[in-house]
């Protein structure tokens, strides 16, 4: 792989999903979990996650999604029992005349249960994720994950939400710098001052031009987030920058909010195509890494639990 | 016998190897041949996916393994289900989307028909459910929240209850009737029996059957609870609202909302109906002349500006509301002279506003 070294490579990223298929599969999914009374929802997740995944193309080859609705079915029960044991215990105690130790029992269950559910999705989802048939994987270590996730919280507390901004990027550092893809390593260098800053100036300007600025915070935070990220093999990397423009989310976040409104909702497959066409396309690749030869290493992940907590949890994928 | 080039992946690197791909028919085989070498799937073992562009063939025994094609209609060249649509995939041919919008429209139909016609009536049915006292405690408390003291007219409060005394309006509740000093046209029941008539209203009421009418339309409301009956749809339509909307954004919401407060107007205008001809059986008990109600909305007619579009007014339009009162009223059978209600009623015509302003 020596040749590649020096040598200069453009990679693209393009979303070829059709929204009339998409809004095929969110239809049927729509409807089969309503018939089953929310029993197909795993199985429709799956579904969905398969179409937008092969509809995404990295130097036109599709990304596979290899998780199937009885994995996330499995996941989803379990999570669904967490949650019955967590509520049965703190109204056991409220019942018992302990009211502040059942609720205070019940938040430090949901927090305690935010990392597990953010590992656990991410080890899921990128064991399950694949290239050219060369998987993804995730490879943090879940007490480290805990330890970074309660110093901040406590943090935050301390600061009256002041040191938000630095939580998220040291999360965000920690799991971002934790995915491989094959022998490939992901890196996200952020800093959160300059996170905080960013979303002070952001704040402040947003509310001073009654919102029009908005548009321009938003494009810094895709950008702040896409700019940090690179993917390493060695000393080959491919360095991700947005080339998002404010004008360009504005008319973005214009059209899917006509589109909705337009069609009472029945255009939200199109709403979703044009957001991820609009986003991948405005990140520009560049480097020294021949993706025509990554190597697979390969770690399995683990069950679909973590991924459904923190889909119930509304926590987000992506941090 | 049909060829298709694509590009090999083994599952172990990312290193495209072009091959050339034989479908074999009769033996239902896939022969990919390399430079080199040659290798058979099963077409039975062999799992399609494509996203319209790209699609993809995996073994499902070799993990990681799969060739890249941008070769079209790859599920019929290997006669499977076409992978990109769970629908379209059984129906042949192109008109498959067609069949798919038919397919949601029909859905959307049905679930139209449960919001629009079970719902409520299911809704309605539940309001037996519902204890008489909440209708006494709902009522109290929007009374209190709506009636200022200080435009009660006390003493045509009490007249007009000697007056609303003297009729049996079947009614489980004590109706108390109050008097407001207002120029509105106009008049309201609440469920726990208080009947709120304006002072507006009642300077253009000239005869004591028209307002035995008003009282019977305004008690036939509270007798059906339709406060009641029109917060369990209320309540039961935002319900399924939200559930069909699963997480759907506020905007969503909003828009839900809002339908649902649309349709209610039409729901009110039942009642409203329904008040009319219930009222029209209380006046007919009681030996009252008819032709009070229909005196009455001619009277209201005159006095309605008539902009609202029908679909709009939460009241059906009073000429519409003539037509079937005037019908329902053919059979007026004997009316009483009712000496003692027309004293009443000229008592509470001639007596001042005694509201302190």
């Amino acid at each position: 792989m020596d040749n590649s070294t020096q040598s200069t490579h453009k990679y693209s990223l393009s979303f070829e999903g059709s929204a009339s298929k998409f809004f095929e599969v969110i239809v049927i999914n729509w409807l089969l979990t309503i018939v089953t009374l929310g029993f197909y929802y795993p199985w429709a997740r799956a579904r969905k996650f398969q179409f937008l995944y092969s509809a995404t193309e990295f130097n036109e080859s599709p990304f596979t999604f290899h998780g199937t609705g009885k994995e996330m079915f499995m996941g989803f029960l379990k999570a669904i029992g967490f949650f019955i044991l967590l509520y049965a215990l703190s109204f056991t105690l409220i019942y018992l005349r302990m009211p502040i130790v059942g609720i205070i029992s019940l938040y430090v269950g949901i927090l305690t249960i935010i990392p597990f559910a953010m590992h656990g999705s991410y080890s899921y989802r990128m064991s399950r994720t694949s290239w050219r048939g060369i998987r993804f994987s995730y490879r943090g270590d879940r007490k480290e994950l805990y330890i970074l996730f309660f110093k901040s919280i406590l943090f935050t507390l301390l600061t009256f939400g002041f040191y938000g901004a630095w939580m998220v990027i040291n999360l965000r550092n920690y799991i971002l710098s934790n995915i491989k893809f094959g022998n490939l390593k992901f890196k996200y260098s952020a800093n959160g001052g300059e996170y905080f800053m960013l979303n002070l100036k952001g704040y402040f300007l947003s509310i001073v031009t009654l919102g029009i600025y908005s548009f321009w915070w938003m494009k810094d935070l895709y950008a702040y987030y896409i700019n940090h990220l690179t993917l390493e093999n060695g000393a080959d990397k491919i360095r991700f920058r947005s080339t998002a423009s404010a004008g360009g989310i504005f008319s973005l976040i214009l059209g899917n909010v006509v589109i909705i409104v337009f069609t009472l909702g029945l255009g939200y497959a199109w709403v979703i195509t044009r957001s991820f066409t609009f986003l991948f396309e405005n990140i520009e690749m560049v480097g020294s890494v021949n993706v025509d030869q990554i190597v697979q290493d390969y770690k399995s992940g683990t069950d679909a639990t973590g991924e459904d907590l923190s889909d119930m949890l509304d926590v987000g994928f992506i941090v | 016998m049909t060829t298709f080039s694509a590009v090999y992946y083994d599952g172990q690197s990312s290193v495209p190897h072009p091959v050339k791909v034989t479908v074999y028919d009769e033996d239902r085989q896939l022969i990919i041949s390399f430079d080199q070498d040659t290798v058979y799937w099963n077409i039975s073992d062999v799992k399609v996916d494509t996203n319209g562009r790209v699609s993809t063939l995996a073994h499902i025994n070799i993990p990681n393994a799969f060739l890249e094609t941008t070769e079209k209609d790859i599920h019929i060249l290997l006669k499977k289900n076409d992978p990109s649509g769970l629908i379209s995939s059984r129906v042949k041919g192109r008109s498959g989307f067609l069949k798919v919008v038919g397919l949601c429209i029909l859905i959307l139909a049905i679930l139209a028909g449960l919001y629009f016609y079970t719902l409520p009536f299911v809704a309605e049915k539940a309001v037996v459910l519902v204890p008489s006292s909440f209708d006494d405690q709902f009522g109290e408390t929007v009374f209190n929240s709506l009636v200022n003291e200080n435009e009660r007219d006390s003493v045509k409060t009490k007249q007009m209850q000697a007056f609303a005394d003297a009729i049996d309006f079947k009614s489980e509740k004590k109706l108390k009737v109050i008097v407001m000093n207002s120029e509105e046209i106009n008049a309201y029941a609440l469920p726990d029996g208080h009947i709120v008539v304006y002072s507006g209203i009642l300077k253009k009421i000239d005869k004591p059957e028209e307002l035995a009418a008003l009282l019977s339309h305004e008690a036939s409301h509270v007798n059906q609870r339709h406060s009641m009956k029109l917060l369990c749809r209320n309540f039961a339509g935002f319900f399924f609202v939200s559930v069909l909307m699963g997480d759907a954004s506020g905007i969503m919401a909003v828009i839900a909302d809002n339908a649902n407060t649309l349709r209610n107007l039409a729901y009110s205008r039942d009642y409203e109906k329904e008040a009319d001809l219930k009222g029209i059986e209380i006046l007919q008990s009681n030996h009252i002349d008819l032709n009070g109600m229909v005196d009455l909305l001619e009277m209201l007619d005159s006095k309605d500006p008539g902009v609202m579009p029908d679909f709009l007014s939460t009241h059906p339009l009073t000429k519409s509301r003539i037509e079937y009162v005037k019908r329902e009223s053919a059979d007026n059978n004997q009316p009483d002279p009712h000496p003692e209600l027309i004293k009443l009623f000229q008592d509470l015509k001639h007596t001042e506003s005694s509201a302190k302003y």
